[in-house]
């Protein structure tokens, strides 16, 4: 069983190395009209090319609202620079307000289905740093998001079997020596 | 691509101003207060005040009348004269409202200020007269008498007219004095409307008193400031007094009534050093504790 685990993960991460397809991040957000902070993951598809796919989920937990959202976002790139990319976003999701009981907004529920139009930015490297402003349609809200993301077999210039130097070399088989 | 870079923050910069514009913090609003609210106090202050007696005369054996106050009218038909400035014939109707009591001033909401000032009081009248329902005026130099019942008449009283300004009754000195008699005073007057024998006690200076609430809605609620050195009456409007003279010991009574016809009340006593801002809230009372109060002011 952990032999099949172990090939399992092995065979996923040489997938994602092999792709560059796949980033894994997170990001602290601070949402300006209900004062609250918030932290977030994500997983980015595709994210070096112009339209990524980004499944996430957010979670405020300081400050007067509570809620977490699970959705998905589409990140379209507009410009890219020699260090930073800008992007355009949209993201459906479901939200769960947490303490809506608790608000005296007329028509509070617990449950909503939100979308969010964005600008975001962030840079080409393997840690990509990013920065979203993002504003939410149904509670005409604006949240900052600042994190990180990582981009798996970004960076496999040390020792990767798939280093591209290496491959220059022209690495051959014994075999044929 | 220098602009370029140029372009990227300022788009940015106006998206989110853009954006910011329409924002609300409708989640986190705490919610809105719903302050009490009153139908108009006139329903109530009308259906207590004085009613305005009708004399018919019919005859010159009853010209001199006397209201259920006290207050005697000596005059005839006349000095009365119709719209066209005819004399008149009779029958004819003289009207009389007698506001003697700071009651029946606040009840008919006929405060004794004058220009702003407010004036010590002997009590408040108001003659009328009319033909076939058309109203009657005085004809000129023919003046009509009136007694005002008084056990300890102030020689210093003058005669003042009262003139609706629109939004309340103001009183102009005639510097007529009365002739203080053993019935109390005796006036002249040119012309029929509201008499007051009054003397001017505010001199144009003084402190201001202003009511606020975080319960109660105040704009259809009854506000009077009473002095009972002077029997002052004032009455407040938009929540704000006029001037009252500095040390003045006033009484405050706010009434209320609501769209169930219960009365509400706020009442105190206190001495005027400085203007203030009172934060009141109205409790429940009935109609016979209100009139009671006011009967004791």
């Amino acid at each position: 069983m952990k032999k099949i685990i172990s090939i399992l993960i092995l065979t996923l991460f040489s997938f994602i190395g092999s792709a560059q397809n796949i980033g894994i991040g997170g990001s602290a957000i601070y949402n300006f009209q209900s004062e609250s902070f918030g932290a977030g993951a994500r997983i980015s598809i595709n994210p070096n090319n112009n339209l990524s796919f980004v499944p996430q989920f957010s979670y405020f937990f300081a400050g007067p609202v509570s809620e977490w959202t699970a959705g998905l976002s589409l990140e379209l790139k507009v410009l890219k620079l020699k260090t930073f990319n800008f992007y355009i976003l949209g993201h459906g999701g479901y939200n769960n307000w947490l303490n809506s009981n608790a608000s005296a907004m007329e028509g509070a529920s617990p449950t909503n289905w939100n979308a969010e139009l964005g600008i975001g930015v962030t840079t080409n490297q393997c840690l990509r740093p990013f920065l979203e402003y993002r504003y939410n349609i149904k509670f005409q809200e604006t949240n900052l998001q600042l994190g990180l993301l990582y981009i798996f077999g970004c960076g496999n210039n040390n020792g990767s079997y798939r280093n591209p130097k290496r491959m220059k070399r022209g690495t051959v088989c014994p075999a044929y020596n | 691509m220098r602009t370029k870079k140029l372009l990227i923050p300022l788009t940015i910069l106006t998206t989110a101003i853009l954006i910011n514009t329409s924002c609300k913090k409708d989640r986190i609003e705490p919610p809105e207060e719903t302050l009490n609210e009153y139908n108009s106090i006139n329903t109530y202050l009308d259906s207590k005040k004085q009613d305005e007696q009708e004399f018919i005369i019919t005859g010159p054996s009853n010209d001199t009348i006397t209201g259920n106050q006290g207050t005697k009218i000596i005059g005839g038909k006349n000095c009365l004269r119709d719209a066209n400035g005819d004399t008149v014939d009779y029958p004819f109707s003289i009207y009389l409202v007698e506001l003697y009591t700071p009651k029946d001033m606040m009840y008919w909401q006929m405060p004794t200020v004058g220009g702003g000032n407010i004036l010590e009081t002997d009590g408040e009248i108001r003659i009328r007269a009319e033909e076939n329902g058309q109203a009657l005026t005085l004809a000129p130099s023919c003046p009509y008498e009136f007694w005002m019942p008084n056990g300890a008449p102030n020689s210093s009283m003058t005669i003042f007219t009262g003139a609706d300004n629109g939004s309340f009754v103001d009183w102009t000195n005639t510097t007529t004095p009365f002739t203080i008699i053993p019935y109390g005073y005796s006036g002249i007057t040119n012309t029929l409307g509201w008499l007051n024998a009054d003397i001017q006690v505010g001199t144009g200076s003084g402190h201001t008193l202003s009511f606020t609430s975080q319960v109660d809605d105040l704009t259809n609620v009854g506000t009077f400031i009473y002095f009972p050195a002077t029997q002052t009456v004032m009455q407040v409007y938009n929540s704000t007094s006029g001037l009252i003279p500095n040390g003045s010991s006033v009484k405050v009574v706010m009434m209320a009534q609501d769209a169930s016809g219960n009365l509400f009340s706020y009442t105190e006593s206190r001495t005027v050093n400085n203007s203030a801002t009172i934060d009141m809230a109205l409790t429940q009372t009935t109609d016979p504790i209100l009139t009671s109060h006011l009967d004791n002011l």
